[in-house]
C-alpha cells in the first residue's frame, strides 16, 4: 500500500496536486491513519509557521520574515553593542585625560611652564628680591650699614649715655 | 545597570572637569596675586639692569649668609626719623676718620676687633683728643 511523503503532503496541502491525484489521496487519507496523522501534523506546523500565506508570491512568508528579522536583529544589536562599548571607552579615555591633566595642573600651576631647577631657583631668587627690595635699596643708599651700623649705633648710644 | 555605570561615568567625568577649571582658575589668580603690590610695581618700573644688580647683591648677601643682618639693620636704619639717620651717617664718616688717623698696624687691628670694641675706641679717642667736636656731635632736641 502506497502512502503520503512530506513531499506529496506539501503539494497536497498547498493545492499544487493534480486533482485527480487528490481525489487519490483524499480516498486514501479516509483509511490510512498514518497518512491523516502525517498530514494533520504538517497542516498544524504550517498554521504554526504560517505557511499558508505563501500563496501570494508579492507577500514574504514567515520563514522570510523570520530571517529577514534576523539579519536586521542581529547587526543592529552588533551596532548598538559597539556603540555602548565606544562610548564607554571614549568615556574611561576622557576621565583618563582629565585626571592626567588635574595632575598635571597640580604639578605644574602657571608660572611655572619650565619647571627645571635653574628657572625655579631664579623664580624664586627674583620673588625674594622683591621683597627686600626696600632693605636693598637703603644698603645701596647706605653701603656702610652693612658693616658699621653697629659702630656707628654704639657710638651713638655711648655719646648719649655719657653726654657730660 | 548598564545606565547607573553610564550615570556613573558622566559623573566622573563632570567632577574631574570641574575640578580642572577650579585648580587653573585658583592657581591662575594665586599666581596673578602673587606678583602685585607697591613692591611689584616698583620693580617693574626699574630699567633691567636695575633689577640684575639688586639680584645679584641680594644673591651675594645670600651667599655670604649676611642676608639676614643686613636686611635686619637696614629695615632699622629706614624706620629712624631722617634727623637720625643723619646723624648716624654723620658718625659713621668720624669713625671713618677717626680709624684713619691711627697708624696702619692699630688700624687694622681695630678692624679686626668687635663693632664694640671699635666704637668704645672711637669714643675714647673723640673724648681724649676731638673734645669739641664730641661737643658737637651731642643729640640736639630734634635728633632726641
Amino acid at each position: 500500500m502506497e502512502h503520503l511523503t512530506v513531499e506529496l503532503v506539501h503539494q497536497f496541502l498547498s493545492g499544487q496536486m493534480h486533482s485527480a491525484d487528490e481525489c487519490r489521496w483524499r480516498a486514501h487519507l479516509d483509511e490510512c491513519a498514518r497518512c491523516r496523522e502525517l498530514v494533520e501534523n504538517e497542516r498544524t506546523w504550517n498554521s504554526m509557521l504560517n505557511l499558508g500565506e505563501a500563496d501570494d508570491p508579492a507577500k514574504p512568508t514567515a520563514m522570510e520574515r523570520v530571517l529577514d528579522r534576523v539579519e536586521h536583529v542581529v547587526p543592529q544589536r552588533r551596532t548598538r553593542r559597539r556603540r555602548r562599548l565606544v562610548a564607554l571607552l571614549g568615556g574611561w579615555t576622557l576621565a583618563a585625560l582629565l585626571t592626567a591633566l588635574l595632575v598635571w595642573q597640580v604639578s605644574y600651576p602657571p608660572g611655572t611652564t619650565d619647571p627645571d631647577a635653574a628657572t625655579s631657583v631664579a623664580h624664586e631668587l627674583r620673588t625674594e628680591t622683591v621683597a627686600h627690595l626696600d632693605e636693598l635699596r637703603a644698603l645701596e643708599r647706605d653701603p656702610w650699614l652693612l658693616d658699621d651700623y653697629e659702630t656707628v649705633k654704639t657710638l651713638d648710644d655711648l655719646i648719649r649715655e655719657y653726654r657730660p | 545597570m548598564r545606565t547607573a555605570r553610564g550615570a556613573i561615568l558622566t559623573m566622573l567625568i563632570l567632577l574631574l572637569a570641574a575640578l580642572d577649571v577650579a585648580i587653573y582658575v585658583g592657581q591662575r589668580e594665586a599666581h596673578r596675586s602673587a606678583e602685585q603690590g607697591p613692591e611689584w610695581d616698583t620693580w617693574r618700573k626699574l630699567s633691567e639692569p636695575a633689577r640684575a644688580e639688586y639680584t645679584r647683591r641680594y644673591q651675594e648677601l645670600l651667599s655670604q649668609g649676611r642676608d639676614q643682618h643686613a636686611l635686619s639693620r637696614a629695615r632699622r636704619f629706614a624706620r629712624l626719623t631722617l634727623d637720625e639717620q643723619a646723624r648716624l651717617r654723620a658718625l659713621h664718616g668720624i669713625v671713618l676718620d677717626v680709624l684713619r688717623r691711627q697708624p696702619a698696624v692699630e688700624r687694622r687691628d681695630l678692624l679686626r676687633a668687635s663693632p664694640r670694641a671699635r666704637a668704645f675706641f672711637v669714643y675714647q679717642f673723640l673724648n681724649d683728643e676731638m673734645r669739641q667736636r664730641l661737643r658737637q656731635l651731642e643729640p640736639t632736641a630734634e635728633t632726641g
